[in-house]
């Protein structure tokens, strides 16, 4: 009972944010609310025991996405600090009414639900979908974290598609945004001159790209995966850019390999599927990959599969942080 | 707590999930400017994501990662007040025949501990499909958000403006002025 006290205390916190974030009228405040939001988002997940959802979460919401939104208020001309919405908020009565009855259909329906935390709830008693995730997928595959199992094998499907999305987004952001230019001029840095700044991104960045390597690898023992080192990985070449710029950035990772890479972690994902066939058995059914032990056959896909999902989730992330950026 | 403040509590976290829902929607609606309807969808796209999560939980869970009995044990036996050479026999008896064995070569234990042992020796996971669906969801949403925010950067180049009716007006006199 006290862990739901803290959930729901912070759940409130995370209203009022959202509210302030609706009601900022200074674009800049509301990008960096909405960091503070996905921030508290990220332990509203912890204490719910969804670990790789918060490990998500924090890198995510709380790193690329404010960073996104910060790049594309100075991209629309909007100055920083002066990117302010045009009319002083007022309340929108239509829009509101809207929401109102909207929210209380929603909040009706809800009236059947079972109660939160109730063990004979139907999501958690179904024998083919919770039940045999959590009671077979040790025996299965011997992998100790069922997220891992279920992200990469019960649902490989679904997963590769998932990244799929993720490569096609970036399609659209390059369709969208890239240009022939010139590469990124070294820009007067004010960050780079600044001592802390520049110590500290070489104190950190190696640890952040190492651990980022460490979440993807070890995804099947403990919190993590292809989703969460991937983005990892791209907040460490995140904090490189806006310290040293990204000109030295681009120079360091330069986007012809991330273009290449976001789409060779697709094909790695694809092939692993197209290997399980050729070896005579289901797409993405990993069992074939070992005929002698079944479980290590699963072992083996899921991490190659991890791998590939890391390496586009990663390289999308800067591609798009590249597009976004780039002035 | 009465029975009807026991049904409000246990449903809190879904009239949290509509709340955040409809705060985006309003934005969504009521503002002009395209990047807060980007981020009115990014908040509409949370309050799903805290109704997953909800439905996941199981109470007194721990996370979907798989503790073998012997770390269970180890675990509780940690906890409650035990002599070592007993504890030994049931970490022993663990490895060999299961929690049950381990449990009676233990002996009798206080009351108290009893119940804290058995407790921690029986928690139950949490349920791992909503962690994985939102999980991707999360990252999926970041992807969808940087097209959206993209798609804004090329309307502002071409009307200079990010302000959705400035737009709807600047469209209205080119299709005038196409007219006359």
């Amino acid at each position: 009972m006290t862990d739901r006290w803290i959930v729901e205390l912070l759940l409130a916190v995370v209203v009022v944010t959202a509210v302030g974030v609706v009601r900022a009228r200074n674009l800049l405040v509301a990008s960096v609310l909405l960091g503070i939001y996905s921030l508290v988002m990220a332990l509203i997940w912890t204490a719910m025991e969804a670990y790789d959802v918060a490990l998500t979460e924090a890198a995510v919401g709380a790193g690329i996405s404010t960073l996104l939104l910060i790049g594309a208020l100075i991209r629309t001309g909007s100055r920083i600090g002066g990117s302010k919405e045009r009319d002083a908020p007022r309340i929108d009565k239509v829009a509101l009414a809207v929401a109102v009855l909207t929210g209380a259909a929603l909040a009706y329906g809800t009236l059947d639900m079972p109660a939160i935390g109730d063990p004979t709830a139907p999501v958690h008693v179904h024998p083919k979908v919770a039940r045999h995730y959590i009671d077979r997928s040790m025996e299965e595959t011997h992998v100790p974290n069922m997220v891992t199992v279920v992200l990469a094998s019960y649902r490989g499907y679904d997963t590769m598609f998932e990244t799929c999305v993720v490569f096609t987004a970036a399609l659209g952001v390059m369709v969208l945004l890239r240009r022939r230019r010139p590469p990124a001029e070294p820009a007067p840095g004010e960050m780079r001159e600044q001592a802390i700044f520049v110590v500290m991104t070489r104190m950190t960045v190696p640890f952040v790209l190492a651990y980022g390597s460490y979440v993807i690898t070890h995804g099947e023992l403990g919190p993590g995966g292809g989703f969460q080192g991937g983005v990892i990985l791209a907040a460490g070449y995140l904090i490189y850019a806006l310290v040293y710029g990204l000109a030295a950035a681009q120079r360091a990772l330069p986007p012809r390999l991330t273009d290449v890479g976001a789409g060779l972690g697709v094909l790695i994902y694809a092939g692993v599927g197209v290997a399980c066939l050729l070896l005579g058995g289901d797409f993405l059914a990993y069992d074939a990959l070992n005929q002698a032990d079944p479980a290590k056959g699963q072992q083996l896909g899921m991490t190659l599969v991890e791998l590939g999902v890391g390496l586009t989730v990663a390289c999308v992330m800067v591609t798009i942080f590249n597009e976004v950026a780039q002035p | 707590m009465s029975l009807l403040a026991t049904g409000l509590f246990n449903l809190l976290n879904y009239w949290v999930y509509v709340s955040l829902m409809m705060i985006g929607l309003y934005a969504v609606i009521a503002k002009t400017n395209l990047v807060k309807k980007v981020i009115g969808l990014s908040l509409f796209q949370t309050g799903i994501f805290i109704f997953y999560i909800s439905m996941g939980v199981v109470s007194g869970a721990t996370t979907p990662i798989t503790w073998t009995d012997a770390e269970r044990l180890r675990l509780g036996l940690s906890r409650v007040e035990v002599a070592p050479e007993r504890a030994a026999a049931a970490l022993a008896a663990v490895e060999e025949d299961g929690l049950d064995a381990a449990r009676a070569a233990l002996g009798p234990l206080a009351p108290a501990d009893a119940a804290r042992l058995d407790e921690l020796l029986a928690r139950p996971y949490t349920n791992p499909l909503p962690h994985v669906l939102i999980l991707t969801a999360i990252v999926v949403s970041v992807s969808t958000m940087a097209v959206a925010l993209a798609i804004v950067m090329e309307i502002k180049a071409a009307y200079g403006t990010i302000e959705s009716d400035e737009i709807v007006t600047a469209e209205l006199e080119t299709a005038r002025a196409a007219r006359s």
